[in-house]
């Protein structure tokens, strides 16, 4: 059966997603795997240490951050969001408005 | 009117737009100042405190601390309360944070001018200035995040909300990374890996995600349409935040970095190219069938060209990173037009559009004039393309004559028409600014009023 036109865009953004998170992440892995593999030479383990705490320490805020907003549900409505903003801003604007 | 109701403190936001193009002026008479010593016509020639170097780095320091950072925090103070509905932490605090970072930039253009820079780019905040700075980045996160938190118990948050809370966590690992480890722990070439990472970070940890969360408030608001997904948003903020931080080291090829480390920051900014495309399809997909926005709206005008710029730059970037491009380009102009592309054409014009929107909104006066607005825009943009394509070709030229092994005067002497060139453009940028600056006081004492937001 032939895909229609919405279909497919849904199929190529989802292909475009999918490969750009695993690439990512591949490089992401890599990355962090090269970093690690330089603490145990000395005259680099200061930059190495460094490096690598100063990013876990955010990254791992973040993903504890990822987390907390996935298990109180804020991805079973993704776009929601995108809505509220529309409408809050139009109630800003009548609170203006009467001023 | 409690603050329940209208959260926003309309003052606040016109103070950090007048001081932030305070400081936009002392920072272009720098920068312009600076041009004319490559044309060995600097006027302040043997004056020690106005030395080159020194107006230099006041130029670069009062672009980031005093226009940015002010522009973009007049942008949060409007726009946050806005998303999430509850006002910032405290009038008190948001005013002393204002007084605060005014001061800290005027201290830390005297401390840089009287010899006490530190030599870190974009660091070169004195040492004994640094300790401040900290405190407000500590304070600022104090005053916007409770309201994020609270908006977070209604309903979802809007992606901007997530680019502001990681703008205001990372700047204050960042800024501690980037000011005391290099100066006090870790001399050398592992310092350098460090500030590398700084002057990378502080501009796509702090400036980037305060102004793509500012783009995804205006441009649905401006054009009154929700973006396209925010599904795609939510993408592009988890992309850099996971994946940004550490290419810095791209700053150091063919330094004495290890080269396995090189080679993944390489990788690591080819990547981040990924999600950059992915934001910038979000933004025009959400202008299709508005187009016309960008012939009748000079905010959206401002916003879409600094996100084809931004795009440009980022691009720039995965190629420029790579250790073949770097062999030709390090050192050269190319990064001087590659750094203005990113801090003028991006997140200024994205400034630019903010103030314009804000502006006759926040006095209560109609425009004075229009035509000045389009002078302002089409300056800017001719100006900061022609300032690239300038020291883009310029950047080439010095990097085959160095390659070449040809004397380095005769690189000086082929560089001359592009810096004579860079000037020029430097000029029609300031004929922009000027031409929006008078047109902005010219409207606050224009007699045809909208209503005011201003009590």
């Amino acid at each position: 059966m032939k895909k229609d036109k919405k279909e497919w865009a849904v199929f190529i953004l989802w292909t475009w997603v999918i490969s750009g998170v695993t690439f990512a992440s591949l490089t992401f892995v890599y990355k962090f795997f090269e970093i690690a593999r330089t603490v145990p030479m000395g005259e680099v383990t200061g930059f190495a240490v460094i490096q690598v705490i100063t990013y876990l320490l955010i990254a791992i805020g973040f993903f504890f951050l990822f987390l907390w907003s996935f298990l109180k549900g804020d991805f079973k409505d993704m776009e929601k969001a995108k809505y509220r903003i529309l409408e809050m801003e139009e109630k800003m604007r009548e609170i203006e408005r009467g001023t | 009117m409690n603050e329940r109701q209208n959260p926003v403190n309309y003052n606040l936001v016109t103070a950090h737009i007048i001081a932030a193009l305070i400081f936009l002026i002392m920072s272009i008479t720098a920068g312009l100042l600076y041009s004319l010593q490559f044309l060995n016509h600097y006027p302040l020639q043997g004056i020690e405190f106005f030395s080159p170097g020194r107006v230099r780095m006041v130029h670069t320091n009062a672009v980031a601390y005093g226009w940015l950072l002010n522009g973009l925090l007049s942008g949060m103070y409007w726009a946050v309360p806005r998303t999430s509905g509850y006002p910032v932490l405290s009038r008190q605090l948001s005013w002393l944070i204002f007084w605060f970072l005014q001061i800290l930039v005027l201290a830390t253009a005297v401390g840089i001018l009287g010899g006490y820079a530190q030599a870190i780019e974009f660091g070169e905040t004195p040492i004994f200035v640094d300790p401040f700075i900290t405190l407000g980045l500590f304070l600022l996160a104090t005053n916007f995040i409770p309201p994020i938190l609270k908006s977070s118990k209604d309903a979802p948050l809007y992606v901007s909300l997530w680019y502001f809370i990681g703008a205001l966590v990372w700047i204050i690992m960042v800024y501690i990374m980037g000011n005391y480890i290099p100066q006090f722990f870790v001399p050398g070439a592992a310092g350098a890996a460090i500030t590398g990472n700084y002057i990378h970070d502080f501009v796509g940890l702090l400036i980037t995600p305060l102004g793509w969360g500012l783009m995804y408030f205006f441009v649905p608001t401006i054009i009154k349409k929700p973006i396209w997904s925010h599904t795609l948003s939510l993408m592009g903020f988890w992309g850099l935040a996971f994946f940004y931080p550490m290419q810095g080291i791209h700053h150091f090829m063919w330094s004495p970095v290890p080269m396995h480390v090189q080679y993944s920051a390489v990788v690591a900014s080819i990547a981040i190219e990924v999600v950059v495309t992915s934001v910038l399809a979000n933004f025009i997909m959400t202008l299709k069938g508005s187009g016309d926005y960008l012939r009748t709206n000079y905010p959206i005008r401002w916003f879409y060209t600094g996100m084809v710029f931004y795009w440009v730059t980022c691009f720039q970037c995965a190629i420029q990173s790579t250790l073949t491009a770097q062999k030709l380009i390090h050192f050269t102009d190319w990064v001087v037009a590659h750094a203005h592309l990113v801090m003028f054409g991006v997140f200024s014009f994205w400034l630019m559009g903010i103030i314009t929107e804000l502006w006759p909104r926040l006095t209560g006066k109609e425009w004075y004039s229009h035509s000045l607005n389009g002078w302002a825009y089409w300056l800017c943009t001719l100006g900061i393309i022609l300032m690239f394509i300038d020291l883009t070709i310029g950047g080439v030229v010095q990097g085959f004559i160095w390659w070449g092994l040809n004397p380095f005067m005769d690189s000086i002497r082929f560089s001359v028409p592009f810096w004579f060139v860079r000037t020029l453009s430097g000029l029609m940028i300031s004929g922009g600014i000027i031409s929006l600056i008078y047109n902005l006081s010219m409207t606050a004492k224009n007699k045809n009023l909208i209503k005011p937001l201003i009590h």
